[in-house]
């Protein structure tokens, strides 16, 4: 008898992830930009991710959606909140993670998982209504250099110092930005301290749930260097690499959630 | 694990020009009236709190003489005594359309007010300076539970500048001098209002309204040991606004008296038949703080998507024992004492003086005797004093009741600040980690 196949959808704020999984290996995944029309990007990410593993949509026997689109994500038999996910999503990478750091494009959370390894969330907390501390600070620092953000992480590890940025706030931080490029500060140390800056932010929500080893990082973020960089000499811990791509993290768990769910129906 | 997708949170169409010069008071009774219509006959009488107090503002169109501005930490017991009508001009927000409290709000501030005026505060501040809110006879006013509240004082003064105003100096410690520091300016508070109003303090009535009060607290302590009971027989969130309504601003009437019992009444039938709230409890939570008035649908999606239950508000519920004298022959000075404690104690007030461990207790006060699964810090956005306490409370809740607890901002009344959809975004990890944990299937 062959393994029922169910997928995970994750539509954040810049990216739409989609995994296709048989409850022992992820058969496929997909990663394709947000549009404002989450229900399509939905489908199209989900269409994206069977084609790649060789099904069709019809095979899929249940979906799970997360993500702020999570809602409308069609077909989705159920939807689970991200932080649920990506707990799951991490644990089925790497059994061991304590604390999950997950960077996303509109949020940053910190959780704590328990140390069964099943991704049990203990507690979490979240950055409140501001950018600072997200993808999207990145992306729109990223646009003030007309730099690709790919390769902001590892620019600012060819910077000699950081350079403070003071502001909080992106709309503030960008005009700072704007005048350290004008008053002649190498590019390298001001991204390296816009990098500081997202791992400041994400750094204090860290004691709301407490830090325990091993930490992991997730969501987009996860891959800027600079930033996994800065959160390590803040936090003062080594932050570990799942062995998934950190951005399909989220449609991992709601996967492994799929399949959970699919089992106890059946 | 949830689903939402059929959950229809309130939307607002703030698009609209709205004519904020009418009569609010008009416009609340309105309001308030057509809501209790849609409910049910037999829940009606939940709501009367809120009907009473608008009544007594509608009253005052006749007796203008009897209007004294209260501010909502200041214990109505003091305005009572003197036969007065007890005036919160921000209580007026509290009971507002969304759509109308966010006109004002956006009135206030495009007449220079701060900008960071909560919902509660800047919905009633355009109204207050443009002379739409009726001039009061005196003014108490108080120094909790905000800074916010206290810079409100200025508002005050600027709408109503030949109107001396008494602003009381909250104590910072609960020991038996901050009683006694309390009482003195009590004391001075009764001159204030006889000199203000003309009128005489009867003792009798004082005795009279104690004695009301502290019934008051007795019958609340006795629906609050009901409600203990798993299922809880009535959820606190279907009654947060009427109860809050009386214990900000009926304490001390009779009114308040007779709709206790008959909550205690209702409360006691529901225990003893076994029956919860409108939906099946799963999990309990205490809530703290500020609750979304602009969408009790809130609690709705909480109880339909998890079965949680929301079983005691930390903002109002009772937080002393009134001293066990005999009001009806108790002396000037007895009442004094027993209203400065009384004071001491309002809710709110009593979490914005002092030391915030008083906070953390409370909190762990309500977890305890509720056996709750959980706790929830909304946090209004400007309530700086409970903020330096939120993360020491829920420390405090893991530690001792192995409870975890949700930390959140939000603005009661304004959504624009945080809205019903983003305050589920963090409700819904919290309550799927509780479930979890319960081994419960939402």
């Amino acid at each position: 008898m062959s393994q029922p196949i169910v997928a995970g959808c994750d539509v954040g704020s810049i990216w739409a992830k989609a995994v296709i999984f048989d409850g022992k290996e992820i058969l496929a995944s997909a990663v394709i930009p947000s549009s404002p029309f989450p229900a399509k990007t939905a489908e199209k990410v989900l269409e994206k991710a069977a084609n790649k593993a060789g099904v069709s949509m019809g095979d899929i026997e249940y979906v799970v959606g997360t993500g702020y689109g999570r809602v409308n994500v069609p077909n989705a038999k159920k939807t689970v909140s991200e932080i649920a996910c990506h707990a799951k999503g991490a644990a089925w990478s790497c059994s061991d993670v304590a604390t999950l750091i997950d960077v996303g494009g509109q949020d940053c959370k910190v959780i704590s998982l328990a140390s069964d390894g099943h991704g049990r969330v203990m507690d979490f907390s979240m950055n409140d209504k501001c950018a600072a501390g997200t993808g999207r600070f990145l992306e729109v620092m990223a646009g003030v250099f007309e730099l690709p953000i790919e390769e902001f992480g590892e620019r600012a590890l060819k910077a000699e110092r950081i350079l403070g940025i003071s502001s909080q706030c992106t709309v503030f931080a960008e005009s700072e930005v704007v005048c350290l490029i004008a008053q002649g500060h190498e590019i390298e140390q001001i991204i390296a301290g816009i990098c500081d800056a997202v791992a400041a932010r994400v750094s204090v929500l860290v004691p709301r749930v407490g830090l325990r080893e091993k930490v992991y990082m997730s969501g987009g973020v996860a891959k800027n260097i600079g930033v996994r960089q800065a959160l390590q000499r803040r936090l003062r811990v080594t932050i570990w690499e799942l062995t998934e791509d950190p951005l399909i993290i989220g449609a991992l768990g709601a996967a492994v959630l799929a399949m959970d769910a699919l089992r106890q129906q059946q | 694990m949830s689903d939402y997708k059929g959950f229809q949170f309130k939307t607002y169409d703030f698009s609209k020009q709205l004519d904020t010069h009418i009569d609010l008071i008009d416009l609340l009774h309105n309001t308030i009236g057509a809501d209790l219509k849609k409910r049910p006959e037999n829940v009606r009488w939940l709501f009367e709190p809120v009907q009473q107090y608008l009544d007594e503002l509608a009253a005052l169109r006749e007796n203008p003489d009897k209007l004294v501005y209260r501010h909502f930490t200041f214990a109505p017991e003091i305005v009572y005594a003197m036969d007065c009508i007890s005036y919160v001009p921000e209580a007026l927000t509290f009971m507002m359309p969304t759509e109308y409290l966010c006109a004002l709000v956006d009135e206030g501030r495009e007449m220079d007010v701060p900008d960071h005026f909560c919902g509660f505060l800047g919905g009633v501040t355009a109204p207050l300076l443009t002379g739409r809110l009726p001039k009061p006879k005196a003014i108490l006013h108080c120094n909790q539970p905000c800074d916010n509240s206290v810079a409100w004082g200025s508002v005050l003064a600027e709408s109503f500048p030949d109107t001396e105003m008494f602003i009381l100096d909250n104590p910072y410690g609960d020991d038996e001098e901050g009683v006694r520091f309390a009482a003195e300016q009590l004391r001075e508070g009764f001159n204030y209002l006889e000199r203000m109003t003309g009128k005489r303090l009867d003792l009798d009535r004082f005795r009279e309204v104690m004695a009301k009060s502290a019934e008051a607290y007795r019958l609340m302590y006795e629906i609050n040991e009901y409600k203990k009971a798993i299922p809880c027989p009535i959820p606190t969130s279907s009654i947060l606004r009427p109860i809050s309504v009386a214990f900000y601003a009926l304490t001390g009437t009779e009114g308040l008296v007779g709709w206790l019992e008959k909550h205690l009444a209702d409360t006691k039938e529901r225990y003893e038949k076994g029956t919860g709230g409108w939906r099946e409890e799963k999990m309990r939570v205490v809530w703290n703080l500020s609750w979304p008035i602009f969408d009790y649908g809130v609690y709705d999606w909480m109880e339909e998507t998890f079965g949680a239950i929301a079983v005691a508000y930390h903002s109002a519920e009772p937080f002393y024992q009134p001293p066990d004298i005999d009001y009806g022959k108790a002396s000037y000075e007895e009442l004094l004492r027993a209203l400065a404690l009384r004071n001491n104690n309002h809710a709110m007030g009593r979490q914005g003086r002092g030391h915030f461990m008083t906070f953390v207790n409370d909190t762990l006060k309500w977890c305890r005797e509720f056996s709750a699964d959980g706790a929830i810090f909304a946090g209004h956005w400007q309530c700086q004093a409970n903020w330096a306490a939120a993360q020491i409370t829920k420390e405090k809740l893991m530690e001792e009741l192995g409870i975890p607890m949700l930390i959140m901002t939000v603005d009661q009344l304004d959504p624009r600040v945080v809205s019903a959809e983003q305050m589920v975004s963090r409700l819904e990890p919290f309550l799927e980690m509780l479930a979890e944990k319960k081994g419960i299937k939402p």
